[in-house]
């Protein structure tokens, strides 16, 4: 661990989860830029790291401070919401879901999205929670690990795993998450491998997978997915029902709608890099026979090696117009996923996302459910960027 | 600086300096020092839970960003309608206090 990390778990000592890695982004990205501007002053890396930490001043003071913003109205909370659970528990014994903790990353973007939806921040489960959900639905949990890559082994050994098998499952389900490996890495025993960003609590020893990756896995087994709502949906898997978020940690599931519907139209069918923000929006303004509120997600190719989807959500307005942003200048849109895919291979093209050349672009309308979709094509086919 | 003094004025400080931009933790303590010619010097590790507090309090509210260099984003803070209206009560009952500090003061 460095010297970086070092600081930042010390400096953030005392607070919970979520706001733990909020944090210690915040303080991550603030050290990252004084670090780069004493270095083009000319110091030495190691130098800049070493006076970017010492104007921060001492971890615990910043600690101790934090705390009494964060933790300590949260933990006289707790024990009022404690005091009414213990009442409310003696009424309410059986449990027919488990409750996913999740967590919510910072929003990554200075993207405004008008009436689009912006998909930013993104939602990740606690691996640890989804562990104990498991266990309380009385499923046989081997949480052994598995031996590492060498050429993925990073800072964590063994990695954390998960083999379980649902009720009503022909095979296990194995999750597994290894740093320092981009996602999603097949390793040679077969099975998806996932490394979020940011993964780890390490103080509280807890890494968070990105619920895409624990649907994939899912699929695996060949029970029927189906998610259901919106804020804090409930992930039908064959008979097991987990609920994602809940009134405290909200979980929205853009991405997981906006990576899984349209990730399924494609061959093969794998998750895809996606990529919900970019510096390069174009925003759309597309009408369509829907009714108003009714939720689109958007891919298209993006990315010079052509490996990469783009995609973003966006909901029709009270007067029928889908609001959405693109990275690219114009889009022509197609009807069938294999199209989008093929033209992944012409992102390097010059004008590629210009008027003169557009970029193949889906609409699919999301209708709460990751197995059935509707795919529609405006009448005017191309439109180009209104901004 | 006396301690009290900064603490006590902490935040009439921070919102007078994200008032014009939104910035980020490191360069607003940079600004103090700046604009107060060396006066502010504080730690910028001091600074977060103030910054934590005046954004629990919906004074200003922050919003991660990428810079241009790349690398991790940044935390930007920018101020609210609710908080150009508390810097501009505060600021009153500063220049107030001030006012009737230096008559005190000068009578002596």
């Amino acid at each position: 661990m460095n010297r970086l990390e070092q600081f930042l778990l010390r400096a953030t000592r005392g607070l919970w989860g979520r706001k733990r890695l909020e944090v210690m982004a915040e303080l991550r990205g603030s050290v990252e830029a004084r670090v780069w501007k004493l270095e083009c002053q000319g110091k030495t890396p190691e130098h800049a790291l070493e006076t970017a930490l010492l104007e921060m001043g001492k971890p615990r003071h910043i600690s101790t401070g934090l705390m009494r913003i964060h933790t300590m109205p949260k933990v006289l909370q707790n024990t009022v919401l404690f005091g009414l659970f213990l009442t409310s528990s003696l009424t309410f014994l059986s449990i027919t879901k488990a409750q996913v903790e999740v967590l919510v990353f910072p929003a990554y973007s200075d993207q405004s999205t008008r009436e689009g939806i912006n998909l930013i921040p993104g939602y990740h489960i606690s691996f640890s929670s989804l562990k104990k959900n498991l266990e309380d639905l009385k499923l046989t949990v081997d949480p052994t690990s598995t031996p590492l890559v060498e050429s993925v082994l990073a800072s964590r050994d063994p990695v954390p795993t998960l083999r379980f098998r649902l009720p009503d499952a022909s095979k296990e389900t194995i999750i597994q998450v290894v740093p320092g490996v981009s996602a999603p890495y097949r390793n040679p025993n077969g099975f998806l491998t996932y490394k979020p960003m940011p993964p780890a609590d390490l103080a509280l020893e807890n890494v968070f997978i990105d619920p895409t990756q624990l649907v994939y896995q899912l699929r695996r087994t060949g029970l029927p997915i189906r998610l259901e709502g919106w804020k804090n949906p409930v992930l039908h898997i064959g008979q097991t029902k987990f609920q994602l978020g809940n009134d405290t940690q909200s979980f929205l599931p853009s991405n997981l709608y906006g990576n899984m519907a349209l990730s399924f139209l494609f061959t093969p069918a794998t998750p895809w890099k996606l990529w919900g923000f970019t510096n390069f929006n174009s925003q759309y303004a597309v009408r369509v026979n829907a009714p108003a509120g009714t939720v689109y997600g958007i891919g298209t190719p993006f990315g010079g090696d052509g490996i990469e989807l783009y995609y973003s959500l966006g909901r029709v307005s009270e007067q029928g117009i889908l609001y959405f942003i693109a990275p690219h200048a114009a889009l022509e849109f197609v009807q069938t996923g294999s199209e989008v895919y093929q033209d992944r291979l012409k992102t390097g093209e010059l004008n590629y996302g210009l008027p003169l050349r557009p970029a193949k672009a889906l609409l699919v309308r999301l209708e709460n459910d990751l197995q059935t979709k509707t795919i529609e094509v405006p009448a005017n086919k191309r439109t180009v960027a209104i901004k | 600086v006396n301690a009290n003094l900064l603490k006590g004025n902490l935040d009439l400080i921070l919102l007078a300096i994200i008032e014009p931009a939104p910035i980020y933790g490191g360069e607003i303590t940079r600004e103090a020092s700046e604009r107060s010619n060396g006066y502010f010097d504080f730690k910028e590790g001091t600074l977060y839970p103030a910054l934590h507090r005046l954004e629990k309090a919906g004074f200003i509210a922050g919003e991660f960003r990428y810079l241009p260099r790349g690398g991790s984003p940044v935390k930007f803070y920018q101020i609210t309608p609710s908080g150009s209206k508390e810097l501009s009560e505060q600021r009153k009952a500063q220049q107030a206090f001030g006012q009737a500090m230096n008559a005190l003061l000068g009578e002596q």
